[in-house]
């Protein structure tokens, strides 16, 4: 039996609160608000509360999924991406690049928000970006 | 000798299977379950200003393997806790080896290392429209008339948003189905919630079981004086029913759960 | 134990302002005459306390939503 600790920061909001899992035998048990984050000072809201829900939960997305007539198969990434990168491409060529738009989260990093509006204007072409933690 | 000492002699002869301490890590104390597959982590192991409840960890623990040895670094909250705990027949006294470490009322130091010496500060407008963390319950009951502290109430429970970290920090909640969820007293994804109920459910709920340890205070994000509605309960509690939870290993007059019938069901003219 | 129950929510409630609107009394079948009493003393009282100041706004009680709470309470369980 192993049980450990692990700190790390909510994926939910751009506030950045501090989170302590509890992890037992290599799962995710619980989580608990971590006491000597300057940000939230042992507090949580409830989606912080509830953050290791999501990772245990049978919804998760854990393949790349493709939508062929309708319905979605699983790909790999490598399809996925191709796929992806073909019909961006078609849409650039026949509508222009400001007919696509880049959203990004606020569950993911910084760095990872200024790659995607990197490849929002360098490598699409356009200044569509918007990100949800813009409040 | 050192609590480092005690607990790698603890482990080395199998006197219990983990320890849960705290270690430093990142520059967080943060808990950590202590094992003689990580013995080299026994040199970070501290005592923290910041307490976590490690009973509740155990009791995760003992969810996945009934028969662990665990021991624990305590202090009397944490005594308290594991009481109402054994009580409840939630963990067993002989799987348990608590370890007990300087607290308060210490007999070594006045202040000693737990955050919670240290009083919670009460703004002006809180002290105004509220209720002060600090004032005793007997003096906010004669200082203000039965308007005034339906008033100072409300307005402390009105600033709940629901984030149920009262219920999921506090040691003794252990109920698999909580009544707080149950969607016919307590609405379901609507804030605020219904005030004052949702507060006083839970308030009933924690009548002899609360140990006034103060965490849910201390989680609470809108700052309403949770310990001190507590403690009035278990001040009533023991005027009442002449108990006070955690204090001993004696039963609990309270059976909520794991009930026991008493009146047994005979025709009505026997 | 009831007795001891009721003590408690009732200093409960003196607690939280809501002093006086919880009552318990044994009463017999046979007592028509300290039923009646009872019942007419608390009515009494009651309308001199005035109607409840959470009259209103439990929201269980004050909308008409079986339904809709059904429906939610199902979304959750979905998800």
């Amino acid at each position: 039996m192993n049980c450990k600790f692990v700190p790390s920061v909510c994926s939910y909001c751009g506030t950045g609160c501090g989170v302590l899992f509890e992890v037992i035998d290599g799962k995710i048990n619980s989580t608990l608000p971590l006491k000597s984050h300057p940000v939230n000072q042992g507090k949580l809201c409830i989606k912080g509360w509830s953050l290791h829900e999501y990772i245990n939960s049978y919804m998760r997305l854990k393949a790349p999924l493709v939508k062929e007539n309708g319905h979605f198969q699983k790909a790999t990434w490598d399809e996925a991406i191709t796929h992806a990168a073909k019909n961006f491409n078609r849409i650039k060529e026949t509508h222009g690049p400001d007919a696509i738009g880049v959203l990004v989260s606020a569950k993911v990093t910084n760095e990872e928000n200024y790659l995607a509006q990197k490849l929002a204007r360098a490598a699409i072409g356009t200044n569509n970006v918007d990100h949800c933690a813009r409040l | 000798m050192n609590i480092t000492k005690q607990v790698e002699q603890l482990l080395k002869q199998g006197d219990v299977d983990i320890f849960l301490a705290y270690r430093e890590l990142d520059g967080h104390l943060i808990p950590h379950g202590y094992t003689l597959d990580n013995l080299e982590d026994l040199e970070n192991l501290k005592v923290s200003q910041h307490r976590y409840s490690l009973e509740k960890v155990a009791t995760h623990l003992t969810e996945k393997k009934p028969n662990l040895k665990i021991g624990i670094v305590a202090r009397d909250c944490n005594q308290r806790a594991l009481n109402l705990l054994y009580t409840w027949n939630q963990l067993s006294p002989e799987n348990i080896t608590p370890l007990m470490v300087n607290c308060c009322p210490s007999q070594t130091r006045n202040h000693s290392d737990c955050t919670y010496l240290e009083p919670k500060k009460t703004g002006t407008f809180k002290q105004k429209k509220g209720i002060d963390f600090n004032e005793n319950p007997r003096e906010f009951m004669d200082n203000n008339d039965n308007g005034q502290r339906f008033s100072r109430w409300m307005y402390e429970f009105s600033k709940c948003i629901k984030c149920y970290g009262c219920r999921n920090i506090c040691p003794v909640c252990f109920c698999t189905d909580c009544s707080l969820e149950n969607p016919d007293l307590v609405e379901p994804g609507a804030l605020p919630p219904e005030i004052p109920i949702f507060h006083l459910v839970r308030a009933t709920h924690m009548a002899g079981r609360c140990i006034d340890c103060g965490l849910c205070e201390d989680a609470c994000p809108a700052e309403i004086p949770l310990r001190f509605l507590y403690r009035e309960m278990n001040r009533i509690v023991s005027d009442v029913f002449d108990y006070t939870p955690g204090a001993g290993l004696e039963k609990s007059p309270f059976t909520i759960i794991g009930n026991e019938v008493t009146l047994e069901p005979r025709p009505m003219d026997a | 134990m009831t007795i001891k129950r009721i003590t408690f929510v009732q200093e409960m409630l003196k607690f939280m302002g809501l002093e006086g609107r919880l009552h318990l009394e044994w009463i017999s079948s046979a007592e028509a005459q300290k039923f009646a009493r009872v019942v007419t003393d608390f009515t009494e009282k009651i309308t001199h306390l005035g109607p409840s100041p959470i009259a209103g706004q439990t929201r269980s009680i004050s909308m008409e939503p079986h339904e809709n709470k059904r429906r939610k309470h199902e979304y959750h369980k979905a998800g």
